[in-house]
């Protein structure tokens, strides 16, 4: 209370009072939470207890005294609100943690910088407390009257007891900011942990984080630098400061200067907290009015990844004592920052093995010189029909045919056509790999799984895992395998050679010989079981023997290809030539054919094909080889054939059924099964009538 | 793969095809053909010396085209036929391309 304002009586009922008062209001004091508030508070508070008509706090943080003046005082209006602690009462009194009253100041020479200041205002007494606890100094309390000798020891006594409430507020006020800062930089760090494993893309989590650093780091902005994955240059990847709307664009990333601090701190390791005049000295844009700076290394497994960089307005923001955590806050950035490159880098390799896979397969294709089919037989005509209906089923096929007939091209056509077909199409040809090590390729195996298996190998069913499986050469699986095989077909799970782990594959099969399978079965060198499971859906592709009327096409087809391979210019084929090429027996069928007409091609001196003689004369030899190729084939096709028309009957009874259900039994229209077939309504009627397929019509 | 350049000469518009005329691409050289169709007069060329191979709807795609006036230019053996026989009532060869 200001003494000129009211006068207290000195009664033992007021005093009762005042201690009342006292008690109040350090329960009000201590419920004020903010030290950097408190003193508006005593100054409001303390005018209910004590006389005084000026007020002065010493604040140990801040290293500042800040004064009030009451209405009572002179000059008010000079009077700083805040000034520096030397040469000052509260100084004193601090730093001798001593109480000082003083009943006047003339002649007082130890404190000229506060004594001038409250002579101005016209203050004559003093009385001065250090606000200390059992623990720690906080500052000092001055209050002042402009009446000399205004402070009893009895006042001065009550006063002290005033000062120690204070303090313990004080202590409170201190204790509880400190606690709640410690609760939220924990949060800080979980909050980071939590973004660091919920999203992989580093610019994302960078911008987020940096600025939850920023506000519980109480400081005005914050930036990370990395290192550029070209020049290995320090950048910057994300800035947070308010008011700065700049967003740094993919690419774009600002180089950090060369004489800058988190260069330093990048190279070296170690955190740093600058001072002001080095501050200055770091070439900040002037926009950004920085005037602290703290820098912590991002120390990931085995090196410094990059620089995390707070800054602050105000002056001497940062301390060392906060370089422990921002040193946490680093590592927690480290890792977002590891794990962010490492998924770049999978990523990278992913779309890497994805484009040589594309080239890889067209590599292949290429390479066959063979991935057209042309012809206009009846014979192909079924295959092709054959192949349309069962590619987008998911069952096993078994492709029957002659060495050289293009059964490879058939099982080609059926991925293509499924569902599978942007999927693996993975081959092997049973007979090219020796009996040894032919589980290991199908399978795969463990390292040490045998000797020489020197490191782990995937095998063919499992890089097949959502394609197809193209087995060539069936029948020359050897007998212990088979079973494996058909544990495959049958559970779609199998063990690496070396390994107790199953695992599962869901590749499509397609098997193709040109052997007698059935008869293999019957001298048992094939087991019967592995056969019936494979032979689901045959496909015979006929020999060059059984549609003469495509070898035209076909010696057009290469004598085009090969011309344009060998720069030349063939543009007639004789007619004799074209009919001894019709009549040869082609015991190779087309891949002889493709064989014949490139050495034609090679000879061919002129625009007129020129065919060896020898290469097409029907020797005994040549008639042989091909009734021997047919004999092979045969038997095979005719155990099957009985049952072929059934089956691809069935197939396409399925088909149809299937369509008609999913166009909700509707056969014309726009969304009717003959539309969803890719056929002509009467077509599919027809085939309909054929198989014996009615819709039931009910009336409602 | 097919690349398919337009260049226009004096009266006509000339379409130079290089890969296979399979597929996909059929429909993408049919897309530029109808386009260049809408102006009126104009006589088209379309050149298949660099053509590797036509599967079916290729084929039905130039059987339209030499419908409607357009004039082709081919070398390889096996082109030349195919175009000679365009308007052939017989059945079609079957050609894919796997």
């Amino acid at each position: 209370m200001y003494s000129s304002a009211i006068a207290i009586p000195e009664t033992d009922h007021s005093t009762a009072e005042r201690y009342e008062s006292l008690i109040r209001i350090a329960t009000s004091i201590r419920a004020q939470r903010d030290p950097r508030e408190l003193f508006g508070v005593l100054v409001h508070e303390l005018g209910q207890v004590l006389q005084f008509d000026a007020i002065a706090q010493f604040d140990e943080s801040s290293n500042k005294v800040a004064i009030h003046l009451g209405p009572g005082c002179l000059e008010k209006e000079h009077c700083p609100g805040e000034i520096a602690k030397e040469e000052t009462v509260a100084a004193w009194v601090y730093e001798h943690q001593e109480t000082l009253v003083l009943g006047t100041l003339d002649g007082e020479r130890r404190f000229p910088h506060s004594t001038r200041i409250m002579q101005q205002a016209g203050l004559q007494s003093v009385c001065a407390f250090p606000l200390t606890t059992a623990h720690r100094r906080l500052g000092s309390l001055v209050i002042a009257s402009v009446h000399r000798d205004a402070y009893s020891p009895e006042e001065v006594r009550f006063c002290n007891l005033v000062a120690g409430q204070i303090a313990l507020a004080m202590d409170d006020a201190i204790n509880f900011r400190a606690s709640q800062q410690s609760q939220e930089r924990l949060q800080l760090l979980l909050d980071l942990t939590n973004r660091v494993v919920s999203s992989l893309n580093l610019r994302d989590v960078l911008n987020e984080i940096s600025a939850s650093i920023r506000r519980v780091m109480q400081c005005d902005g914050a930036a990370i630098m990395l290192p550029g994955p070209e020049d290995g240059k320090l950048r910057i990847y994300a800035l947070d400061f308010p008011g700065n709307p700049e967003h740094i664009e993919h690419g774009s990333e600002p180089q950090v200067q060369e004489k800058a601090s988190a260069l330093e701190v990048f190279q070296r390791g170690e955190a740093m907290v600058l001072t002001t005049e080095e501050v200055r000295r770091e070439a900040l844009p002037p926009e950004l009015e920085l005037q602290s700076l703290a820098n912590a290394p991002l120390k990931g497994r085995s090196r410094t990844v990059g620089v995390l960089s707070l800054g602050a307005h105000r002056e001497d923001a940062f301390s060392p004592d906060d370089l422990p955590f921002l040193t946490q806050v680093a590592r927690q950035v480290a890792i977002a920052v590891e794990n962010a490159v490492a998924f770049e880098e999978v990523s990278d390799l992913k779309n890497k093995l994805t484009l040589e896979k594309l080239y890889l397969e067209d590599e292949i294709r290429s390479e066959l010189k063979f991935e057209e089919i042309v012809g206009k037989s009846e014979a192909l005509r079924r295959v092709l029909h054959q192949v349309e209906t069962v590619a987008p089923t998911d069952s096993t096929v078994l492709i029957y045919g002659e060495t050289g007939t293009g059964k490879e091209l058939i099982a080609r056509a059926v991925h293509n056509l499924s569902s599978r077909q942007s999927r693996a199409f993975v081959k092997l040809n049973c007979a090219a790999i020796p009996t040894g090590l032919l589980e290991s390729e199908l399978f795969g195996h463990e390292r040490g799984a045998f000797t020489g298996a020197i490191s782990q190998r995937v095998g063919r069913f499992e890089l097949a895992h959502h394609g197809t499986m193209f087995l060539d050469e069936i029948g020359e699986v050897p007998l212990e395998l088979q079973p494996k095989l058909l544990r495959v077909l049958q559970e779609r799970e199998f063990e690496r050679l070396g390994s107790t782990r199953t695992l599962r594959t869901d590749a499509r099969l397609i098997a193709a010989t040109n052997r007698d399978l059935e008869a293999l079965v019957s001298e048992q060198k094939f087991r019967s079981d592995l056969y019936y499971r494979l032979n689901v859906f045959p496909v015979r592709v006929p020999s060059l023997r059984e549609r003469p009327e495509d070898i035209p096409l076909l010696v057009r087809h290469f004598v085009q290809q090969f011309s344009r391979q060998l720069s030349k210019t063939i543009d007639t084929i004789p007619s004799e030539t074209m009919t001894t090429l019709v009549r040869y027996p082609w015991p190779g069928n087309i891949r002889e054919l493709q064989n014949v007409i490139e050495r034609a091609a090679i000879l061919s001196k002129g625009p007129v094909l020129l065919v060896a003689s020898d290469d097409l004369r029907a020797t005994p030899n040549s008639q042989a080889l091909a009734a021997s190729a047919a004999a092979d084939a045969e038997p095979a096709w005719n155990g099957t054939k009985r049952n072929m028309r059934s089956m691809l009957d069935d197939a396409e009874r399925q088909q149809i059924l299937t369509a008609l259900e999913q166009a909700d039994w509707t056969v014309a229209g726009p969304n009717g099964a003959a539309s969803r077939l890719d056929m002509k309504r009467s077509t599919l009627q027809s085939r309909m009538k054929k198989l014996g397929i009615r819709i039931a019509r009910t009336s409602a | 793969m097919l690349r398919i350049s337009y260049s226009r000469m004096n009266h006509m518009d000339r379409w130079t095809l290089c890969g296979q005329l399979a597929g996909a691409w059929v429909h993408e050289l049919r897309s530029c053909w109808e386009h260049s169709r809408k102006a009126p007069g104009r006589g088209a060329l379309v050149d298949l010396s660099d053509v590797t191979f036509i599967d079916e709807s290729g084929e039905k795609l130039l059987s339209e085209m030499r419908h409607a006036g357009v004039k082709f230019v081919a070398t390889g053996i096996e082109t030349k036929h195919l175009i000679q026989n365009l308007k052939s009532k017989a059945e079609k060869t079957l050609r894919r391309l796997v």
